[in-house]
Protein backbone atom coordinates (compact mmCIF):
# COMPACT_ATOMS: atom_id res chain seq x y z
CA UNK A 1 0.00 0.00 0.00
CA UNK A 2 1.55 3.18 -0.94
CA UNK A 3 2.53 5.86 1.44
CA UNK A 4 1.24 8.97 2.36
CA UNK A 5 3.82 11.62 2.66
CA UNK A 6 2.99 15.63 2.66
CA UNK A 7 5.06 18.39 3.33
CA UNK A 8 3.67 21.07 6.26
CA UNK A 9 2.98 24.34 4.94
CA UNK A 10 1.71 27.59 7.26
CA UNK A 11 -1.83 26.00 7.72
CA UNK A 12 -1.28 22.55 7.13
CA UNK A 13 0.45 19.76 9.10
CA UNK A 14 3.00 17.08 7.29
CA UNK A 15 1.97 14.15 7.23
CA UNK A 16 3.24 10.36 6.97
CA UNK A 17 1.75 7.20 6.64
CA UNK A 18 3.47 4.25 6.46
CA UNK A 19 1.51 0.99 5.69
CA UNK A 20 4.36 -1.32 6.15
CA UNK A 21 5.99 -0.08 9.16
CA UNK A 22 2.45 1.28 10.56
CA UNK A 23 3.91 4.57 11.46
CA UNK A 24 1.45 7.11 11.14
CA UNK A 25 3.08 11.24 11.87
CA UNK A 26 0.59 14.39 11.46
CA UNK A 27 2.96 17.03 12.59
CA UNK A 28 2.79 21.14 12.95
CA UNK A 29 0.18 23.58 12.57
CA UNK A 30 -3.21 22.14 11.48
CA UNK A 31 -5.44 25.59 10.48
CA UNK A 32 -6.75 25.23 7.50
CA UNK A 33 -10.17 26.85 6.54
CA UNK A 34 -11.18 23.71 4.86
CA UNK A 35 -9.86 20.74 6.88
CA UNK A 36 -12.27 18.47 5.58
CA UNK A 37 -10.92 18.95 2.08
CA UNK A 38 -6.84 18.01 3.80
CA UNK A 39 -8.14 15.29 5.67
CA UNK A 40 -10.29 13.45 3.53
CA UNK A 41 -7.45 11.63 2.24
CA UNK A 42 -6.07 10.72 5.27
CA UNK A 43 -9.78 9.25 5.97
CA UNK A 44 -9.37 7.21 2.91
CA UNK A 45 -6.37 5.79 3.48
CA UNK A 46 -7.08 5.20 6.93
CA UNK A 47 -10.38 2.44 4.77
CA UNK A 48 -8.01 0.81 3.30
CA UNK A 49 -5.15 0.28 5.78
CA UNK A 50 -7.71 -0.51 8.42
CA UNK A 51 -8.48 -4.06 6.09
CA UNK A 52 -5.34 -5.37 6.40
CA UNK A 53 -2.91 -3.22 8.87
CA UNK A 54 0.06 -4.12 10.49
CA UNK A 55 0.55 -6.13 13.82
CA UNK A 56 1.30 -2.44 15.66
CA UNK A 57 0.04 0.81 14.45
CA UNK A 58 1.97 3.20 16.34
CA UNK A 59 0.19 7.14 15.59
CA UNK A 60 2.29 10.41 16.88
CA UNK A 61 0.54 13.48 16.93
CA UNK A 62 2.65 16.38 17.44
CA UNK A 63 0.54 19.86 16.90
CA UNK A 64 1.73 23.57 17.38
CA UNK A 65 -1.90 24.76 17.10
CA UNK A 66 -4.91 23.51 15.88
CA UNK A 67 -8.44 25.11 14.89
CA UNK A 68 -11.66 23.74 15.37
CA UNK A 69 -12.64 22.76 12.04
CA UNK A 70 -9.35 20.03 11.89
CA UNK A 71 -10.69 18.98 15.79
CA UNK A 72 -13.29 17.19 14.28
CA UNK A 73 -11.25 15.44 11.28
CA UNK A 74 -8.86 14.64 13.81
CA UNK A 75 -11.50 12.80 15.67
CA UNK A 76 -12.63 10.88 12.61
CA UNK A 77 -9.07 9.92 11.92
CA UNK A 78 -9.30 8.70 15.78
CA UNK A 79 -12.63 7.04 14.91
CA UNK A 80 -11.04 4.88 11.95
CA UNK A 81 -8.27 3.79 14.23
CA UNK A 82 -10.44 2.92 16.65
CA UNK A 83 -12.60 0.64 14.67
CA UNK A 84 -8.70 -1.35 13.79
CA UNK A 85 -8.00 -1.58 17.41
CA UNK A 86 -11.75 -2.96 18.03
CA UNK A 87 -11.36 -5.38 15.61
CA UNK A 88 -8.27 -6.70 17.38
CA UNK A 89 -5.16 -5.14 15.89
CA UNK A 90 -2.82 -3.37 18.77
CA UNK A 91 -3.00 0.90 18.06
CA UNK A 92 -1.36 3.29 20.41
CA UNK A 93 -1.32 7.15 20.05
CA UNK A 94 1.16 9.26 21.40
CA UNK A 95 0.00 13.00 21.68
CA UNK A 96 2.54 15.37 22.31
CA UNK A 97 2.48 18.39 23.75
CA UNK A 98 5.06 21.19 24.77
CA UNK A 99 5.77 21.55 28.49
CA UNK A 100 4.14 23.97 29.95
CA UNK A 101 0.96 23.78 26.98
CA UNK A 102 -1.77 22.86 29.26
CA UNK A 103 -4.09 23.72 26.19
CA UNK A 104 -2.60 21.07 24.28
CA UNK A 105 -2.43 18.41 26.69
CA UNK A 106 -6.05 19.32 27.57
CA UNK A 107 -7.32 19.03 23.78
CA UNK A 108 -5.75 15.41 24.12
CA UNK A 109 -7.15 14.58 26.66
CA UNK A 110 -10.83 15.36 25.55
CA UNK A 111 -9.77 13.07 22.79
CA UNK A 112 -8.63 10.61 25.42
CA UNK A 113 -12.42 10.33 27.14
CA UNK A 114 -13.72 9.79 23.42
CA UNK A 115 -11.90 7.25 22.38
CA UNK A 116 -11.04 4.32 23.42
CA UNK A 117 -7.22 3.34 22.07
CA UNK A 118 -4.31 3.63 24.46
CA UNK A 119 -3.55 7.29 24.79
CA UNK A 120 -0.12 8.15 25.77
CA UNK A 121 0.37 12.04 26.79
CA UNK A 122 4.07 12.84 25.85
CA UNK A 123 5.38 15.90 27.53
CA UNK A 124 8.44 17.48 24.87
CA UNK A 125 10.93 19.26 27.02
CA UNK A 126 11.42 22.51 26.07
CA UNK B 1 -25.52 54.82 1.35
CA UNK B 2 -21.78 54.10 0.88
CA UNK B 3 -20.50 52.25 4.52
CA UNK B 4 -17.37 53.51 5.28
CA UNK B 5 -16.13 50.88 7.98
CA UNK B 6 -12.43 52.56 8.49
CA UNK B 7 -14.36 55.64 9.54
CA UNK B 8 -16.52 53.45 12.19
CA UNK B 9 -14.07 51.48 13.36
CA UNK B 10 -11.59 54.28 14.27
CA UNK B 11 -14.24 56.46 16.24
CA UNK B 12 -13.43 53.38 18.49
CA UNK B 13 -11.05 53.81 21.56
CA UNK B 14 -7.30 52.27 20.27
CA UNK B 15 -5.11 52.98 22.63
CA UNK B 16 -3.28 49.71 23.59
CA UNK B 17 -3.03 49.03 20.05
CA UNK B 18 -0.82 46.15 18.47
CA UNK B 19 -2.55 45.22 15.38
CA UNK B 20 -5.34 46.25 13.52
CA UNK B 21 -6.94 45.36 9.89
CA UNK B 22 -9.91 46.81 7.95
CA UNK B 23 -10.69 45.11 4.30
CA UNK B 24 -11.62 42.32 2.43
CA UNK B 25 -11.04 39.08 3.97
CA UNK B 26 -9.88 36.02 1.72
CA UNK B 27 -8.15 33.06 2.67
CA UNK B 28 -4.78 34.01 1.55
CA UNK B 29 -5.53 37.53 3.72
CA UNK B 30 -5.78 35.20 6.21
CA UNK B 31 -2.35 33.55 5.91
CA UNK B 32 -1.09 37.29 6.13
CA UNK B 33 -2.66 38.50 8.32
CA UNK B 34 -1.85 35.29 11.18
CA UNK B 35 1.69 35.89 10.49
CA UNK B 36 1.57 39.80 11.02
CA UNK B 37 -0.37 38.99 14.42
CA UNK B 38 2.15 36.39 15.35
CA UNK B 39 5.07 38.70 14.15
CA UNK B 40 3.69 41.46 16.65
CA UNK B 41 3.27 39.26 19.58
CA UNK B 42 6.76 38.39 19.28
CA UNK B 43 7.67 41.79 19.63
CA UNK B 44 5.68 42.25 22.87
CA UNK B 45 7.23 42.56 25.93
CA UNK B 46 5.80 40.62 29.12
CA UNK B 47 3.20 38.05 27.36
CA UNK B 48 3.80 34.65 28.71
CA UNK B 49 3.66 31.71 26.45
CA UNK B 50 0.16 30.65 27.44
CA UNK B 51 -1.16 34.04 26.70
CA UNK B 52 0.74 34.28 23.78
CA UNK B 53 -0.76 30.97 22.00
CA UNK B 54 -4.38 31.54 23.71
CA UNK B 55 -4.33 35.10 21.44
CA UNK B 56 -2.80 32.88 18.48
CA UNK B 57 -5.91 30.57 18.63
CA UNK B 58 -8.63 33.39 19.36
CA UNK B 59 -6.74 35.21 16.11
CA UNK B 60 -7.12 31.71 14.15
CA UNK B 61 -10.91 31.23 15.15
CA UNK B 62 -12.25 34.58 14.50
CA UNK B 63 -10.05 35.52 12.20
CA UNK B 64 -11.77 32.29 10.05
CA UNK B 65 -14.97 32.72 11.57
CA UNK B 66 -15.42 36.19 9.67
CA UNK B 67 -14.45 34.49 6.60
CA UNK B 68 -17.31 32.14 6.25
CA UNK B 69 -19.75 33.94 8.12
CA UNK B 70 -19.34 37.61 7.09
CA UNK B 71 -21.91 39.34 5.08
CA UNK B 72 -20.91 40.48 1.65
CA UNK B 73 -20.95 43.92 0.48
CA UNK B 74 -22.88 46.25 -2.02
CA UNK B 75 -20.37 47.51 -4.77
CA UNK B 76 -21.82 50.09 -6.77
CA UNK B 77 -25.02 49.11 -5.65
CA UNK B 78 -24.64 45.24 -6.96
CA UNK B 79 -24.41 42.72 -4.13
CA UNK B 80 -21.57 40.68 -3.86
CA UNK B 81 -21.77 38.02 -1.31
CA UNK B 82 -17.90 37.01 -2.08
CA UNK B 83 -16.53 40.42 -0.75
CA UNK B 84 -16.63 40.24 2.91
CA UNK B 85 -15.10 43.42 4.62
CA UNK B 86 -14.02 43.04 7.78
CA UNK B 87 -11.79 44.80 10.92
CA UNK B 88 -9.60 43.30 13.44
CA UNK B 89 -8.30 44.96 16.37
CA UNK B 90 -5.81 43.39 19.28
CA UNK B 91 -5.63 45.67 22.03
CA UNK B 92 -3.33 45.82 25.22
CA UNK B 93 -5.12 46.24 28.33
CA UNK B 94 -4.26 46.46 31.99
CA UNK B 95 -5.62 42.84 32.38
CA UNK B 96 -4.41 41.73 29.39
CA UNK B 97 -5.56 41.76 25.47
CA UNK B 98 -8.73 42.81 23.57
CA UNK B 99 -9.61 41.31 20.50
CA UNK B 100 -12.10 42.99 18.50
CA UNK B 101 -13.84 41.91 14.86
CA UNK B 102 -16.52 43.62 13.09
CA UNK B 103 -18.74 42.33 9.95
CA UNK B 104 -21.60 42.84 8.50
CA UNK B 105 -24.48 40.83 8.77
CA UNK B 106 -28.32 40.76 7.77
CA UNK B 107 -31.09 41.71 10.30
CA UNK B 108 -32.63 37.51 10.16
CA UNK B 109 -29.00 36.24 11.90
CA UNK B 110 -28.90 38.77 14.83
CA UNK B 111 -31.17 36.60 17.13
CA UNK B 112 -29.36 33.80 16.23
CA UNK B 113 -26.29 35.18 16.69
CA UNK B 114 -26.76 37.15 20.25
CA UNK B 115 -28.68 33.63 21.62
CA UNK B 116 -25.71 31.82 20.60
CA UNK B 117 -23.39 34.29 22.66
CA UNK B 118 -25.68 34.92 25.32
CA UNK B 119 -25.82 30.93 25.76
CA UNK B 120 -22.18 30.32 25.53
CA UNK B 121 -21.20 33.54 28.17
CA UNK B 122 -23.68 31.95 31.24
CA UNK B 123 -20.87 28.57 30.46
CA UNK B 124 -18.81 27.53 33.76
CA UNK B 125 -15.28 26.88 32.60
CA UNK B 126 -16.21 23.32 33.71
CA UNK B 127 -19.73 23.46 31.36
CA UNK B 128 -17.86 24.39 28.63
CA UNK B 129 -15.51 21.81 28.50
CA UNK B 130 -18.72 19.05 28.31
CA UNK B 131 -20.32 21.30 25.80
CA UNK B 132 -16.85 21.11 23.89
CA UNK B 133 -16.72 17.63 23.93
CA UNK B 134 -19.69 16.96 23.27
CA UNK B 135 -20.36 18.97 20.05
CA UNK B 136 -16.65 17.48 18.52
CA UNK B 137 -18.28 14.23 18.65
CA UNK B 138 -21.53 14.67 17.38
CA UNK B 139 -20.40 13.79 13.59
CA UNK B 140 -21.97 17.05 12.12
CA UNK B 141 -20.04 19.63 9.88
CA UNK B 142 -21.90 22.76 8.65
CA UNK B 143 -21.91 22.96 5.11
CA UNK B 144 -19.49 25.57 5.25
CA UNK B 145 -16.95 23.06 6.92
CA UNK B 146 -17.17 23.89 10.17
CA UNK B 147 -17.71 21.84 13.20
CA UNK B 148 -20.01 24.61 15.14
CA UNK B 149 -16.67 24.83 17.61
CA UNK B 150 -15.32 28.01 16.86
CA UNK B 151 -17.23 30.24 19.58
CA UNK B 152 -17.10 27.24 22.05
CA UNK B 153 -13.20 27.20 21.96
CA UNK B 154 -12.56 31.10 21.91
CA UNK B 155 -14.73 31.16 24.74
CA UNK B 156 -12.19 28.24 26.49
CA UNK B 157 -9.50 29.47 25.34
CA UNK B 158 -10.18 33.61 26.61
CA UNK B 159 -11.45 32.65 30.18
CA UNK B 160 -13.47 35.85 29.59
CA UNK B 161 -17.31 37.00 28.51
CA UNK B 162 -17.91 38.05 24.76
CA UNK B 163 -19.66 41.19 24.77
CA UNK B 164 -21.22 42.22 21.38
CA UNK B 165 -23.37 45.10 19.72
CA UNK B 166 -25.32 45.14 16.28
CA UNK B 167 -25.44 48.43 14.67
CA UNK B 168 -28.12 48.88 12.08
CA UNK B 169 -26.48 50.25 9.30
CA UNK B 170 -28.60 50.38 6.15
CA UNK B 171 -31.71 48.44 5.48
CA UNK B 172 -31.67 44.57 6.28
CA UNK B 173 -27.71 45.32 7.28
CA UNK B 174 -26.16 45.78 10.56
CA UNK B 175 -22.44 45.64 11.92
CA UNK B 176 -21.66 43.05 14.57
CA UNK B 177 -18.85 43.74 16.77
CA UNK B 178 -17.58 41.47 18.67
CA UNK B 179 -15.21 42.11 21.92
CA UNK B 180 -13.46 39.01 23.36
CA UNK B 181 -11.73 39.48 26.33
CA UNK B 182 -7.96 37.10 26.96
CA UNK B 183 -7.01 38.03 30.76
CA UNK B 184 -3.26 37.51 31.06
CA UNK B 185 -1.82 35.13 33.79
Amino acid sequence: MEAIRIEGTPKTPSVSFDAYKGLLEIKGRSIPENSIEFYKPLIEWLDVYGASPAPLTTVDIQLEYFNTSSSKCILDVFKKLESIYKNGHEVVINWYYEEDDEDMLEAGEDYQSIIKIPFKMVELEG
Amino acid sequence: MAINLKKIVSEEVSEGEVYSFIGEITSEKITTILEEVERKLHTLEAVDQKTHKRLFYVGVESIQNLFHHAEGVFCKGIYNKRIKMVAIKILRTAKGFEFITWNFVTFDKIDKIAERIDSINKLTKEDLKEYYKMVLNNSQYSEKGGGGLGMIDIARKAEGRFSYEFKEIQKNLALFRLKIIINSN
